[in-house]
């Protein structure tokens, strides 16, 4: 490879892997092979690196976001981009940092203005690649006696990048032209320091500068005291080992994942389809076109090939939506990282996963990809249906894994993730606008052998922690009225979701604050992810809010006040204060039409994840344990799981008269079950007349057909619809 | 095991053992404390009493906090809480289910874990009322709710201790303090008195997780474990004992066993290397002192700079993240007795992060455990003795651990067993070494810094941890398998106390400003050092036998770490004074974090948040005594035989020596292992022993 240019290295490398099945072409690891412990040292020293990094960086940053919430990443790649090892954060980021510093290659930046060393080289922008504003990624290249031997890259999670609407979470952009400050491949600073017009730029067009300075000074310190510490690294093992040995790591950690896929799984094809709404009718919008619901369709095909390659598919995707729910296909396959890294790849974490499967480039024209079809689609939240979609992911593994025995590693679909951004003057006087950490953390799915933990997972950080209440208080003007678990919030079936929980704030100290209740991948009013093997859904999210309220006469009166959400049928906003403007439940995603003042309530759900198995089959002994707990409702209890109880102080299962419950209800569904072709008869019926369809239904279909005409086809062929048969 | 270490004034020290015995600790106690007698040809019979007359100080350094916490055999407490946060034992945080878990296994999300809650949800009552930041009550106690959650508690739930947490109690108690006089009022009318713990009195510091769990563990355990400290200080009255039973602090100083926060004491295990090392910094003259223990199954750091002891404010502890001052010490899961593995997919070399510890041991001990460990490697490689492990009281099969190695590793490597099992070591050697330089030093200089070795297993991995990296010196002592022990008879009485503050300057401040918005950082000094002495003297202390130490906790607006910085003034009265507090912070700032991280302070906004004193009364420690320096060449009885040790891919004639016969002036060079009967020194070919008037190895390498 000497004398090639880092372009045509990648070309070559692109070739090798091709021809070879390896990346770079490496069919044995020579390095590993002949040095196993300088090899095993100089894996543990260069993670360790990152981690160091991650550490300095973030105690530097400054975005709560980043540093309570993991929301942030440091890592070392190869001089053509590969990361080859990454610090603890957001696993979803690697692949994408990896990507951005191939597309600076690529574009011919080692020309002009070419690599040298203290540079720093930056890109938030989606048409290149970008996930969505707020994640500014950053890359340093790393010289050795001259030569470029390594990257170092950064991200992290910014509190406001400038979009249309405060914060980071820019669901409500209807355009790209909205999503806020774009830095589109640019180098923003050379000698270990960003230009000052850079400086200038963040100043005149965020509106948290000192907050986004603070993130960009953590990034930086990071990726220094990376090359600081590689150059002794490097000396101490040689380039020629150093340069070698970090290439067969990338390889090594293909191979790991897989050997997952082909020890635990089992070869074939498996669908799951997955729906999201936006209910943004006669909601606060930016532009008309907005006022419009939205449904959109998350398709996904697995292929698990003989030779354990495995192939994804977006096949009968939708089209875009005037919102920032949009990706495009270089984030949308960076972010299934995020995902795979859990399922499959979990050690040895680098690029090397992403070389293990194969993602067929997503319709043109969808969410997924739609920058060909609709270059000013929005990418504010890009993450909104990546994370959806990645859910499907869990069922389509724990699948296999169940297929091949390995009933351990399954697990039901993730929870969703609905933000908290507030906006506005703080307690302490300054102006701030950013996300709280409540979505951090959500009920993890059920387990094929228990039910999932309470308030511990995330899809999006595997750090998922919602931090202090005490310490939100003091970056934002609210008050806690309450943080506890959300009964009955992890679906329903013989092992549930863990359960997610509900915050209740209550505005405090401040001239007013906007709400805003976003979306990183949440659903207002369909079912989305639905549980496996027979179990119920979990009840989509669904937040309330009280302005201009009587809660100060309440607290001067000593009422009671607001601290849960309460039951479905009579929520505790509903019952317990009055307000001027009250919504409840009020549809998310939404922007508060306008500042709420002191004493108006939030009521904010975090949501639990999916179950797994028939409920009738869960253990009665865990619903009496539930019901004791308050975590489930006798309801609950009785209607769904057939659990028949008696309340004296506590609830004891009656387990015989459960028994006969129980029977009754398989009873009952089988009388109310038909044949399998009565049903498709009679729905076919409904399909063909398009009989009871809402808009948004009908123009998501239309458009999964249109964008992906062999799965129109398909469609077509399963209902028995004409070929011209268009929603 | 509870081993009760006797050590005289000179410095000596005998370790007597007996059967820990959890349900009275004095049983095991005495008998342990009978048998170091014996070894010190005492009479517990006949002289015990005499014996007793002359004790200075007894302290427990053992374990029955953690204990009561991990067999959940406390006081069943009953949780008054802020009203909308009844789950919060129970819920914890998401990161408690992760605390010192390795990244895949964080990545991997799958198996995670709330640990069992020390008050489940049945025994939390809510009580509205809210106090906001500034210490404003916004929500009044609704006082009534504090009466009947304290009655269903107290009577309907049988509790027996109660803790109140509130949230941002530590800028304004008095809501805690006032819904403590209502449970007071109300245990008197049910007649049933009962531990009664406040948050804002146990840990008035911010993070409401860490001060409920520390609040909880306090009226969980610490009743449970006094009464087992007074029946051992009762125990010992009867033989003569004239002062009080002493025990150890996490943050490293002994306080008497009546201490109000005996919580406090429950993360006191790794206290005693520290401390020690601390006590012979100051014998030897050297201020930078980095503390490395290799255990079984951790590898435990912590570095003393300038004197100072590092200090964690919010360290894990049972799967709970808490509020107390803890001495700062970083561990990674690598020892002696970690496991060693293939990868199934990639074929790759694995260590630990768990091992096999003592029980049930590395393979050649046959009892049970057939993975490889590093022990059998050490083993192997002729660095440990078949014939004198743990001083030859345990048997040692040889070929078991080369069988097993041979197939388990060896083989499927297509590696020679010996050269794959120094293989081995030396990744475990480089693990450590990097968890010492690249994670525990980020931000200070080796050049500054001793690196000390002690533990069972530290001097067998010192030297291969210590390589090449530029410390200023390495050294070890003898019987570094007992220095942790030795360390807890070093303690000063020690009080720290930390509160939490609000406190921010802004560049647009004037100087009367400036001076007027850290007066909270003066106040809370004053009220915490006028609280600690009071409990001193209450110890019967006077004034002048009292020190005291000021810090701050400092950050730049908005972020959320701070860090810890030695104030150069001690009470902020001019602008000159925050003028260089803020220096202070700086400098400590951009040694940590490179140049490249500091704000211009044209534009920066700094924030206070946390201040801390710290009392400290001297107390008789042992003496490091000073011998006479004898030849260089030790003498011949001290010289086993010779012993093949393989090393660089060959094998070598290694010198071995008994520790034991030994002495100061002699020096010994690599290739050499130095046995004792609790633990071996290996020096390798470039390293060369060189043992000091106080008995102190000095490791020097012979190519500096």
């Amino acid at each position: 490879m000497a004398g090639l240019s880092l372009a045509e290295r990648i070309q070559a490398d692109k070739e090798a892997f091709a021809k070879t099945g390896n990346l770079f072409g490496l069919e044995t690891l020579t390095r590993k092979e002949e040095d196993r412990g300088e090899y095993e040292a100089l894996w543990h020293i260069l993670s360790n690196l990152c981690n160091v990094a991650w550490e300095t960086g973030c105690k530097v940053s400054s975005s709560p976001i980043a540093v309570e919430g993991g929301d942030a990443l440091w890592g070392l790649h190869l001089p053509t981009g590969e990361a080859i090892c990454v610090s603890r954060g957001i696993t979803a980021h690697p692949g994408l940092l990896a990507d951005m510093i191939k597309n600076f290659i690529n574009l011919g930046y080692e020309d002009y203005p070419g690599f040298h060393q203290g540079d720093i080289f930056e890109n938030n922008d989606p048409h290149y690649g970008g996930i969505h504003a707020p994640d500014f990624d950053m890359a340093m290249p790393l010289f050795y006696e001259g030569k470029l031997v390594a990257w170092a890259s950064a991200v992290t999670h910014v509190s406001d990048c400038g979009s249309v609407t405060p914060g980071s979470v820019g669901f409500l952009n209807p355009d790209c032209y909205s999503d806020g400050l774009c830095i589109s491949m640019e180098k923003v600073g050379e000698n270990d320091a960003y230009y000052p017009w850079y400086e200038r730029r963040v100043r005149s067009r965020t509106r948290t500068p000192d907050f986004v300075m603070g993130d960009a000074r953590g990034r930086l310190a990071g990726c220094v005291t990376i090359r600081e510490r590689l150059i002794e690294v490097i000396e101490k093992y040689g380039l020629d080992f150093f340069l070698e040995a970090t290439q067969e790591f990338v390889e090594d950690s293909r191979r790991y994942a897989v050997g997952r896929v082909k020890t635990q799984t089992v070869p074939g094809r498996i669908r799951k389809s997955q729906f999201k709404d936006l209910a943004m009718k006669d909601k606060n919008i930016i532009l008309g076109k907005q006022d419009v619901d939205c449904l959109m369709a998350l398709p996904m095909e697995l292929e698990v090939g003989a030779d354990a390659g495995v192939r994804l598919s977006l096949r009968g995707a939708s089209g875009t939506v005037p919102f920032g729910e949009n990706i495009s296909p270089t984030a949308l396959k960076s972010g299934l990282l995020n995902g795979y890294s859990h399922i499959v790849g979990f050690d040895m974490f680098n690029s090397g996963p992403t070389a293990a499967w194969d993602v067929e480039t997503p319709p043109s024209g969808s969410w997924a990809n739609p920058f060909e079809v609709d270059y000013s689609a929005s990418s504010g939240v890009a993450w909104a249906p990546a994370v959806m979609w990645m859910s499907n992911l869990y069922e389509v593994f724990g699948r296999l894994f169940q297929m091949r025995g390995f009933v351990e590693e399954m697990a039901a679909g993730a929870a969703t993730t609905m933000t908290a951004e507030f906006a506005g003057i703080t307690q302490l006087g300054y102006y701030l606008a950013g996300l709280t950490l409540e979505q951090a953390s959500n009920g993890s799915p059920a387990r094929g052998f228990a039910d999932g933990e309470n308030s511990a997972w995330c899809i999006y950080t595997p750090n998922a922690d919602f931090g202090n209440a005490e310490v939100t208080e003091l970056y934002y003007p609210i008050l806690y009225l309450g943080r506890n678990i959300e009964p009955d919030s992890g679906g329903y079936g013989r092992f549930r979701g863990g359960l997610g929980h509900t915050a209740v704030w209550m505005v405090h100290n401040t001239p007013g604050m906007d709400y805003q209740c976003g979306d990183a991948g949440m659903r207002s009013k369909v079912v989305s992810n639905h549980g496996m093997y027979g179990a119920y859904p979990t009840f989509p999210d669904s937040p309330s809010y009280a302005h201009d309220t009587n809660v100060k006469e309440l607290i001067d009166a000593q009422e009671p006040l607001v601290h849960d959400r309460g039951p479905a049928e009579a929520p505790t906003i509903d019952t317990a204060i009055k307000a001027r403007d009250l919504q409840s439940p009020a549809p998310a995603p939404f922007l508060t039409p306008e500042p709420l003042q002191n004493y108006d309530i939030i009521v904010h759900p975090i949501s639990g994840a999916q179950a797994m198995g028939d409920p009738v089959e869960r253990d009665p002994a865990a619903i009496e344990v539930d019901l004791n707990k308050g975590w489930t409702s006798p309801r609950v209890a009785s209607d769904i799981h057939g659990v028949v109880a008696s309340h004296n102080g506590a609830y004891t299962v009656d387990a015989a008269a459960t028994e006969a419950r129980r029977a009754e209800i398989r009873e009952e569904r089988k009388k109310s079950a038909v044949p399998f072709k009565e049903w498709w008869t009679e729905e076919r019926k409904k399909v063909a007349a398009k009989e009871n369809m809402d808009p948004a239904v009908l123009d998501m279909w239309r458009s999964s057909m249109e964008l992906s005409p062999d799965y129109g086809a398909e469609l077509r062929s399963f209902w028995d619809l004409p070929d011209d048969f268009e929603f | 095991m509870t081993d009760v270490i006797i050590v005289d004034e000179e410095g000596h020290s005998v370790i007597g053992k007996a059967p820990t015995s959890p349900q009275d600790e004095s049983i095991g106690y005495m008998e342990s404390l009978e048998e170091a007698l014996e070894y010190m040809d005492i009479d517990p019979k006949r002289e015990g009493r005499e014996f007793g007359k002359q004790m200075e100080t007894a302290i427990y350094t053992g374990t029955s906090m953690l204990n009561t916490v991990i067999n959940m055999s406390g006081y069943k407490t009953g949780l008054l809480v802020t009203k909308g946060f009844e789950d919060i034992i129970v819920q914890g945080r998401g990161s408690q289910t992760f605390i010192g878990a390795q990244w895949s296994e964080i990545t991997h999300m799958q198996y995670r874990k709330h640990r069992i809650p020390l008050v489940p949800r049945e025994q939390a009552r809510g009580i509205t009322e809210r106090i906001d930041m500034f210490g404003q009550p916004v929500i009044p106690l609704y006082e009534h709710e504090v009466e009947q959650g304290a009655r269903e508690l107290l009577v309907d739930e049988e509790c027996e201790a109660i803790a109140i947490v509130f949230l941002m109690s530590y800028t304004n108690p008095q809501h805690e303090e006032r819904a403590a006089q209502i449970v007071r009022r109300v245990m008197q009318e049910v007649g049933r008195e009962v531990p009664l713990e406040i948050s804002s009195e146990v840990a008035p510091t911010t993070r409401e997780v860490s001060r409920a769990n520390a609040t909880v563990i306090q009226a969980y355990a610490s009743h449970a474990a006094r009464e087992q400290l007074f029946r051992i200080e009762e125990e010992l009255k009867k033989i003569d004992y004239s002062h009080s039973l002493k025990t150890v602090l996490g943050y490293g100083g002994i306080t008497n066993i009546r201490y109000p926060r005996l919580f406090e004491s429950a993360m006191s295990g790794p206290v005693g290397g520290l401390m020690g090392a601390k006590y012979l910094s100051s014998v030897i003259g050297e201020d930078n002192i980095v503390c490395s223990d290799v255990g079984g199954t951790s590898f435990d750091a912590g570095a003393i700079t300038a004197g100072v002891l590092p200090i964690d404010r919010e360290p894990g502890f049972q799967d709970m993240y808490v509020n107390v001052p803890m001495l700062g010490i970083r561990s990674i899961g690598a020892g002696t007795g970690t496991y060693i593995r293939l990868d199934p997919q990639t074929n790759r070399l694995k260590l630990g992060p768990d091992s096999a510890g003592g029980t049930p041991g590395p393979t050649f001990m046959e009892a049970g455990n057939t993975t490889p460990t590093i022990n059998d490697a050490n083993l192997l490689l002729g660095i440990l003795n078949e014939d004198n492990y743990l001083g030859g009281k345990v048997k040692v099969n040889k070929q078991v651990s080369y069988d097993l190695f041979k197939e388990k590793i060896a083989d499927p490597l297509g590696m020679d067993v010996y050269v794959a099992a120094e293989t081995c070591m030396d990744l475990l050697n480089v693990m450590m070494r990097e968890h010492l330089v690249r994670s525990l030093m980020v931000g200070h200089d080796l050049r500054d810094y001793v690196l000390l070795g002690y533990g069972g297993g530290g001097p067998l991995h010192l030297l291969g941890y210590a390589g090449d990296d530029p410390w200023k010196a390495v050294a070890t002592v003898p019987h570094a398998g007992a220095f942790s022990a030795w360390g807890g008879a070093c303690m000063d009485y020690s009080y720290r106390r930390h509160k939490s503050v609000a406190t921010m300057i802004t560049p647009d401040l004037d100087d009367a400003m400036k001076v007027g918005y850290l007066q909270p950082v003066n106040m809370a000094w004053e009220a915490l050092e006028e609280e600690l002495l009071a409990e001193l003297k209450e110890e019967g202390f006077t004034p002048d036998q009292i020190s005291t130490t000021r810090v701050v906790y400092m950050k730049y607006l908005g972020q959320l770490d701070d860090i810890e910085v030695e104030t150069p003034v001690q009470s902020i009265d001019s602008p000159d004074d925050v003028d260089r507090l803020i220096k202070a912070y700086e400098d400590r700032y951009t040694e940590m974090f490179t140049l490249v991280a500091k704000t211009d302070s044209d534009v920066a906004s700094y924030q206070i948040t946390e201040v801390c004193v710290i009392a400290k009364v001297a107390t008789v420690k042992p003496k490091l005594r000073k011998h006479e320096l004898a030849d260089k060449t030790p003498d011949s009885a001290a010289f086993k035989f010779k012993r093949p040790v393989f090393n660089g891919g060959k094998w070598h004639d290694a010198d071995i020596w008994r520790m034991e016969d030994l002495v100061p002036g002699n020096e010994i060079d690599g290739l050499a292992v130095i046995e004792a009967s609790n633990t071996t020194l290996y020096v390798p070919p470039e390293w060369h022993v060189r043992i000091d008037e106080h008995d102190i190895y000095w490791l020097e390498r012979k190519d500096r």
